[in-house]
């Protein structure tokens, strides 16, 4: 900034370039400055008060033992502190609502700007100063942090890898490091400014203090509710929905930086996620400046500056609360649909008015104008329930010609363990490979069009959400299907539970580079029963969910495998049995251990080449899968019930992706060290670390006879 | 010189001022009268460049006033609702008005802190309303203004401190052709101090004149002629 806009000197005012009606946009005062800092001394006093004790005091008193308060530093640096978030939160709407009075109170409104002060110079200068009572904190703090900086070490999610691969012991991560504390000091001051900048814009649009603060609140809360409201409509009443959209989702978590924060579970914002928040945060304080700028002050001390505004925000606001109160109703009372409709009304007639008296300060609000407001908050709420509940788009029936698709993606048809690999790095997940098959196409395409007839019956749908007994008349022929003979009762009913239907996923690669997708979960008829199975039998389907061959494509450095055994400790397995672990033991020193629940072996690289069969042989087992059959047996259930768990690591040359690093950033417990979480591809010695597991069950003989014949016996006990 | 051409101002739908129009020649002393309502208050916050109209011009010494610093500094508004930082002595605001204008005089902050009986060091928040606006007055001396808007000035004060502050004025007036815009519903008082008045009744000017030239006729009188009743307030 220009000194010469900095300035106690009245005669220096507007003389930098960029002038706006004699006066520089960017023109502030240290006068004012200087005055608010006297006046409002104790909002940073306080705010580092509470940063010290809740971040910097912990870790002075605990310095000789500081390895021990290593999660409660990562979670310090990621704001994940029961001190620091709602510092975070808090400090910028107190100090906003502070600085704004200028706006607000209409004494010191009119004192001010009929001082020798320009509008933006009166805006810039309280601005600043609000922020800067939000940011000199957080740099005092930063500061004690790299005075008392020492080494606090944590185990990276390499030493785990290592562990298994049969490395030598892994390095542990220094994470009270400067670097860390400068990522704190940017990230922190990154969020605080988009709050800062959020609470202010809300402060430019209002006319009083107590109205900055509701509708800082409602800001703060608006996008991920909605998007949460919405979510939760579409899932409940939306047949056929398929969940939010990875955008979505990011935008209902990354709108407010605190929900990123809890998401994140402790772990560091993003370099790029930071730059958002503050270009978002300038965005919102140059919003405010041109809404200071177009307010007309004789409205300072209304609760609204801008009328049309006024109707927008009690729009907004009584559209959450009425589809809030309506799930509310819906959930709390009986899940029908006039409860539901009921809820909305009511929420919509208590939210609006409540609003309108809270705006016009006056329990006047039964106006015509009023009414017909209230008639265009309705229509928006009928517009949601219309696509929503009602499905006016048809949304459920949709299916995509053929001529449109260029391919479908392996679906999760069924809970039968066909993708039965779990946790791997997206580019050999089932869900991404993409079928081109016409034949397969036809076959999901006719599979889509059966889930969409089923999920029409009312009373499968009411049977889904309280299972029980179901009649035949439930089913379209009016009988119960073959494939549900295992589960019926004496009189021929279905004994309904949340075994008896699956969830159909499908997912069209369209011509025009769009996705396509829905979701289905329904009870089954035959003819579906039977269209999966054929189409789970097709080659070019089995190929996108077994592992062998795609793994032997790819350039592995090292694999190893953790076996584990699960029993109960009844008697029946003889943990002293020699055969166990002895081959490996040589192997694998300290890597046989038992406890009451299981038991585990471990595969080195040494071995790759069992690791391989192992998983060759499961990917037999999944090939030899039959749906139709699987579903009977599962009626029985005695086949599903988890022998055993592989966990495999394995490292490639080049990366797949990186979101398999993100899949487990770590937890309350052991949080994922700083340093290696977001950056731990380029910490590692060598290579990319990749794990993944798979679950053994009764059905999967191959792998069962393929440990059997490495001597390690599973299927013991229950 | 201040001038006011065709000015209107809707607050929402409602007009507070009607295309009206005034001039306050240089060094003179200029009353503005009216009911309750009537718009005084309004044209002054126009004048401070707190409000902006929404048709018509308003110019002193041929500049717009808003956003103009160097021409604010010359022009000092004494509201009727008073506003001083938060627990701040008169010494502490006087340091803050030196910084803001560029003339301010130290001398005559003193000499009139003493002259009303003030206590400097004393917080302004614990003052009485008479005493507050003592305060602000000698603050806005003591900046040296070439313009002064003053509204409802004598309101809450006793005779004494009244006279002391007609004194001021007129001394500023004779020495510095200072330009003084003054409103109030005291006839009486105005009659002791203005050159010219204005009568404005529901935004519009419905008198402006000399006041010399309306004699033998009160200002009461013609205050009663003009608006069809009592002046709210004697």
């Amino acid at each position: 900034m220009n000194n010469k806009n900095l300035s106690t000197n009245p005669q220096a005012a507007g003389i930098a370039g960029g002038k706006r009606g004699g006066t520089s946009i960017f023109a502030c005062s240290l006068t004012l400055l200087l005055e608010n800092f006297k006046l409002y001394w104790y909002i940073p006093l306080l705010s580092f008060v509470a940063y010290f004790f809740g971040g910097i005091f912990p870790i002075i008193t605990h310095r000789e033992n500081i390895d021990d308060y290593s999660g409660f530093l990562t979670n310090s640096f990621a704001n994940y502190n029961v001190a620091y978030l709602p510092l975070l939160v808090f400090v910028p709407l107190i100090a906003s609502v502070t600085v704004m009075n200028f706006y607000h109170r209409q004494d010191r409104a009119i004192a001010l700007h009929s001082q020798p002060l320009s509008k933006s110079r009166i805006f810039n200068s309280q601005i600043l100063s609000g922020w800067l009572m939000c940011a000199l904190p957080l740099l005092l703090t930063a500061l004690l942090y790299l005075c008392f900086m020492t080494e606090c070490n944590v185990y990276t999610v390499t030493e785990y890898d290592n562990f298994y691969s049969g490395s030598p012991a892994a390095q542990s991560v220094n994470i009270y490091t400067a670097a860390n504390i400068a990522r704190w000091l940017g990230s922190t001051s990154a969020m605080m400014t988009f709050f800062y900048g959020l609470y202010t814009l809300a402060g430019a649009l209002v006319g009083t203090g107590i109205m900055q603060v509701l509708l800082s609140g409602v800001f703060f809360g608006a996008c991920p509710m909605i998007l949460f409201i919405a979510q939760g409509y579409c899932q409940e009443f939306l047949r056929g929905y398929s969940g939010m959209s990875q955008t979505a989702e990011n935008l209902m978590i990354g709108a407010n930086p605190a929900v990123q924060i809890i998401s994140n579970f402790g772990e560091m914002l993003s370099l790029k996620l930071c730059l958002i928040y503050l270009a978002a945060g300038v965005l919102a304080l140059v919003l405010a400046r041109l809404a200071y700028g177009k307010a007309k002050l004789e409205k300072v001390g209304d609760s609204m500056m801008f009328r049309t505004l006024e109707e927008l925000i009690t729009w907004l606001i009584s559209f959450v609360g009425a589809t809030a109160c309506g799930m509310i109703f819906y959930y709390l009372l009986s899940e029908t649909l006039p409860t539901l409709l009921l809820g909305v009304f009511v929420g919509l007639l208590a939210t609006y008015f409540v609003v309108k008296i809270i705006i016009a300060k006056s329990v006047k609000v039964f106006t015509k104008r009023n009414l017909i407001s209230l008639g265009i908050a309705a229509l928006i709420c009928l517009l949601f329930l219309a696509v929503t509940v009602f499905d006016l788009t048809g949304y459920h029936k949709r299916v995509p010609a053929e001529s449109r698709i260029t391919g479908v993606y392996a679906a999760d048809l069924s809970p039968d363990g066909n993708n039965a690999y779990l946790g791997l790095p997206a580019a050999l997940r089932a869900e991404n490979q993409l079928i081109t098959d016409p034949v397969a196409i036809e076959k999901v395409r006719k599979l889509h069009k059966l889930c969409v007839e089923l999920s029409k019956n009312e009373m499968q749908l009411s049977a889904l959400r309280r299972s029980g007994i179901m009649k035949p008349e439930a089913f379209p022929d009016g009988k119960i299907p073959e494939i549900y003979k295992n589960s019926t009762d004496n009189a021929g009913n279905l004994i309904a539970d949340s075994m008896s239907y699956v969830t159909c996923r499908f997912h069209y690669q369209l011509q025009n580079g769009k996705s396509f997708k829905r979701s289905f979960t329904c009870f089954l008829t035959d003819e579906a029963a039977e269209l999966i199975t054929e189409l789970q039998a097709m080659p070019v389907y089995q190929d996108t969910l077994t592992l062998g061959d795609k793994l032997k494509a790819l350039d592995v450095l090292s694999i190893s495998a953790n076996v584990e055994r699960y029993y109960i400790d009844d008697g029946t397995v003889d943990t002293e049995d020699p055969t166990v672990g002895e081959e490996y033991e040589a192997d694998a020193p300290e890597v046989m251990y038992q406890d009451s629940d299981y038991d585990s072996f471990v595969l080195t690289n040494k071995d790759a080449e069992k690791v391989y069969g192992l998983i060759e042989a499961m990917d037999q087992d999944i090939r030899e899968q039959n749906f139709y059959q699987n579903f009977l047996t599962y009626r029985l259930r005695e086949d599903r019930y988890t022998l055993g768990y592989v966990d495999v690591s394995f490292t490639t040359q080049t990366s797949l992706d990186r979101e398999s690093f993100n899949q487990n950033p770590g937890s309350w417990d052991s949080p994922m060290p700083l340093a290696a979480s977001r950056t731990s591809v380029t910490n590692l010695p060598a290579g990319n670390h990749y794990s993944f597991g798979f679950d053994i069950s009764k059905s999967d003989k191959h792998t069962l006879a393929y440990l059997a014949d490495l001597g390690y016996s599973i299927g013991y006990g229950n | 010189m201040i001038k006011i051409e065709h000015v209107t101002k809707y607050f929402e739908d409602y007009p507070v001022l009607n295309d009206l129009s005034l001039t306050v020649p240089k060094g003179s002393i200029y009353g503005l009268m009216g009911l309750n309502g009537a718009g005084k208050t309004t044209l002054l916050r126009h004048l401070s460049g707190f409000l902006r109209q929404n048709s018509g011009s308003i110019s002193i010494d041929g500049q717009d006033i808003t956003d103009n610093e160097a021409l604010k500094r010359q022009v000092l508004f004494i509201p009727d609702e008073l506003f001083f930082f938060r627990g701040y002595s008169m010494t502490e605001m006087s340091r803050y008005y030196r910084k803001l204008y560029p003339r301010w005089n130290e001398a005559r902050f003193e000499e009139m802190t003493r002259d009303f009986g003030l206590d400097p060091k004393a917080n302004i928040g614990k003052f009485s309303k008479g005493m507050k606006k003592q305060a602000a007055f000698c603050l806005a001396m003591a900046a040296m203004p070439d313009y002064l808007l003053l509204d409802e000035p004598v309101d809450g004060l006793d005779p004494i401190v009244r006279h002391k502050l007609r004194r001021y004025l007129m001394d500023d007036v004779a020495d510095r052709e200072m330009t003084v815009l003054v409103s109030s519903h005291n006839a009486k008082e105005m009659e002791d101090i203005c050159n010219y008045i204005g009568i404005l009744a529901k935004g519009k000017m419905v008198f402006e004149g000399d006041l010399l030239e309306l004699l033998p006729t009160s200002l009461e009188e013609l205050f009663i002629e003009k608006l069809g009743g009592e002046p709210r307030e004697q």
